[in-house]
């Protein structure tokens, strides 16, 4: 669906609405895991990104893609929902647990290791870093784009971006400088 | 030059979760969003009824002949220009999207009641807390019993309070069976009436003499939670001498109140959960039959019905904060408008208010109930709180949480110059304390609730304060989470 069709129009019927979410639901709700760490809360959020699209579409200028729009409606109810109660946010650091223990030497090879293990180590990265990572890894986004969803310079996200890479790489090699 | 992607990259991509945006939770954005839609699909009904008008009338416009003396007759195939005369047509109107329309009654001045059979198809439509089934009681064996308290009632009888087993909480009452005479020594045998409650609450259970719809019974009072009571009415008949038969139970709050004035009173049930609801219980023609004041005043949810027994009146509360108060019209099945005010309900305060003065420890007043609580200065606030054994304290890296032992109620105090709350909207059955700001509910199933408090002190000392609990708990646990909020204490320094 396009962007230039979405910034037309002043609301989402019901047609609209299910495209959407079927093209950009399950990015949607991957992109709230990533930052709640919480899949029921993910799920919240995703059905309210779409609710929020639907009453909002209106202020979509084509300014960025959908899939962008869309994301930062995700982040900032994520966000919203992390900051409105600090234990939430505390608490998802110290459950998340990874599913399979730290690779050993032998396995040690960034060829051997599965995508649990890689994701494992992205999703125990600090925020910051995680969320560019996973913005370029995940769903693609230009790092234009990344920038635009996170209100941050371009060279910014193009460091973060740099270190998140090397901090996952480190630890698939099972050692840290 | 084009960057180049990490080799893992390609492992990884895709390998997030597995959770995928599924049709049920397509359903329930569709759901939600067409829920507001029918106001929208009135305006664009009107929108169409308008436009097919504003076509008529240019049709008709143009079918008519135009009079003109001066006009040469057009041979056929030029083209025609629009004569001026011809009226542009209407705009039609533009599909904007309209503010949300919410019908809300108008208050009629007097509102004629209809009872109905509490079985009868009404009571489909809700749940409603009342059973009027006659329950003739059984005899069962004393020694399958296990005692906790005994009532006597005036020259009634013995009434015994029981469960049925040692790690049973549930009780019952049950009425001793005596060997010859109301004064003489009982059998090893009683009547079983029924539940009365939770053991916890055994002190609290209650027999009264009661003249329910004018005649004579027994109303066996019990409480089943911080919100939850139990209500069952016995009589006796002569041609089942010494049986217990109930033939009204009621799990609410219920007042035995003549309120038409008739001589025979009627029972008021309160319920309080999301919303204030009253509903009125009355014999028509011997059968009990009941009213729902909230379908009567168009009071449903969100809107909330209350009842002061003191003025007795019933009170409507809408959305927009519009008040509706009835009165009973004496000696007729009718509520009568008393004013049809736009003034605020009286707010009561949660709060003590009180500053910390040293006292390490107080008793909270949870539902009736004293609860020893002792006092914690939380290290991130100038405020503290007085805690029951049942909550414990949480520390994180920037502050602390009150967690309930049981259940999952959480308090929490934030700074109010620091926190932005989220988007909150007030509930009916928290409005009516000053302090409250309002609530945000969370889960699949809106389940999770957050209901805002602030406080602040004279000196202009504030905090907000939430409490966090699943819905399914909030009979029982919201009592307690409010009596500890409600004693919080600037404690500056202390």
């Amino acid at each position: 669906m396009g962007s230039d069709y979405l910034k037309h129009i002043d609301s989402v019927d019901g047609s609209v609405l299910l495209q959407l979410m079927d093209q950009y639901g399950d990015d949607v709700l991957k992109y709230a895991y990533v930052l709640t760490k919480d899949r029921e809360q993910a799920k919240d959020i995703a059905q309210e990104v779409f609710i929020k699209a639907h009453y909002n579409i209106h202020t979509f200028r084509g300014q960025s893609t959908i899939k962008t729009w869309l994301l930062t409606i995700t982040r900032n109810l994520s966000l919203n929902y992390l900051t409105s109660s600090y234990f939430r946010r505390i608490r998802l650091f110290g459950t998340v647990k990874p599913r399979q223990s730290a690779p050993s030497a032998e396995t040690a090879y960034i060829g051997n290791q599965s995508a649990s293990d890689i994701w494992n180590i992205i999703m125990n990265l600090s925020n910051k870093l995680r969320e560019v990572l996973v913005l370029d890894l995940e769903h693609g986004l230009a790092v234009q784009e990344i920038a635009q969803l996170l209100s941050l310079p371009e060279g910014t996200v193009k460091s973060r971006l740099h270190r998140a890479r090397k901090e996952v790489e480190t630890q698939l090699k099972g050692w840290k400088h | 030059m084009k960057e180049t992607k990490p080799d893992w990259y390609g492992i990884a991509k895709g390998g997030l979760d597995d959770a995928s945006f599924n049709e049920q939770m397509k359903q329930e954005v569709t759901r939600r969003t067409q829920e507001s839609q029918p106001i929208q699909r009135k305006f664009k009904k009107w929108a169409g009824w308008a436009t097919a008008i504003v076509l008529c009338v240019v049709l008709l416009f143009l079918v008519m002949p135009t009079p003109s003396n001066d006009q040469p007759v057009i041979p056929a195939g030029t083209l025609t220009p629009i004569p001026n005369d011809i009226p542009t047509p209407l705009p039609t109107p533009t599909e904007t999207i309209q503010p949300p329309e919410t019908t809300m009654p108008i208050a009629e001045e007097q509102i004629k009641l209809s009872y109905e059979d509490p079985e009868g198809s009404l009571a489909t439509l809700g749940v409603y807390p009342a059973e009027v089934n006659r329950i003739e009681a059984t005899q069962i064996d004393k020694s399958s019993i296990i005692v906790k308290r005994v009532v006597e009632v005036d020259e009634l009888g013995k009434y015994v309070i029981y469960i049925k087993k040692e790690d049973e909480t549930q009780l019952y009452a049950g009425l001793e069976i005596p060997t010859d005479g109301p004064n003489s020594g009982s059998t090893n045998k009683i009547y079983e009436i029924g539940t009365a409650g939770e053991l916890t609450y055994l002190n609290e259970i209650a027999i009264t003499k009661s003249y329910l719809f004018g005649e004579f019974h027994l109303r066996i009072y019990g409480v089943c939670g911080a919100n939850c009571v139990t209500n069952n009415w016995i009589h006796f008949e002569e041609a089942l001498p010494g049986v217990p038969i109930s033939d009204f139970r009621l799990e609410t709050h219920a007042q035995e109140v003549d309120i038409d004035e008739d001589g025979t009173p009627e029972v008021i049930a309160t319920v309080a959960s999301t919303i204030g609801r009253v509903l009125i219980y009355k014999k028509v023609d011997s059968e009990i039959k009941f009213v729902d004041l909230n379908i009567v005043l168009k009071a449903e949810l969100p809107n909330t019905v209350l009842y002061d027994n003191n003025s007795r009146i019933f009170k409507a509360i809408y959305e927009d904060n519009r008040i509706f108060s009835y009165q009973y019209k004496k000696g007729e099945d009718t509520l009568i408008l008393v004013n049809d005010s736009q003034v605020e309900i009286d707010q009561d305060q949660l709060f003590i208010g009180m500053d910390y003065d040293g006292t390490s420890s107080i008793k909270l007043q949870v539902e009736g109930t004293l609860v020893p609580a002792e006092w914690f200065k939380d290290p991130f606030r100038d405020f503290g709180l007085y805690l029951p054994d049942s909550i414990k304290t949480v520390k994180f890296e920037d502050g602390y949480e009150y967690e309930s032992k049981k259940g999952s109620g959480i308090i929490q105090l934030m700074e109010a110059d620091e926190s932005s709350l989220p988007y909150l909207r007030k509930e009916k059955d928290l409005i009516s304390y000053s302090e409250y700001l309002g609530t945000e509910f969370w889960g699949d199933n809106q389940n999770i609730r957050y209901d805002y408090f602030q406080y602040e002190t004279e000196q202009n000392n504030r905090t907000y304060i939430s409490i966090r609990y699943n819905t399914a708990d909030m009979e029982h646990l919201r009592p307690l989470l409010l009596a500890v909020i409600a004693n919080v204490r600037y404690a500056k320094d202390n």
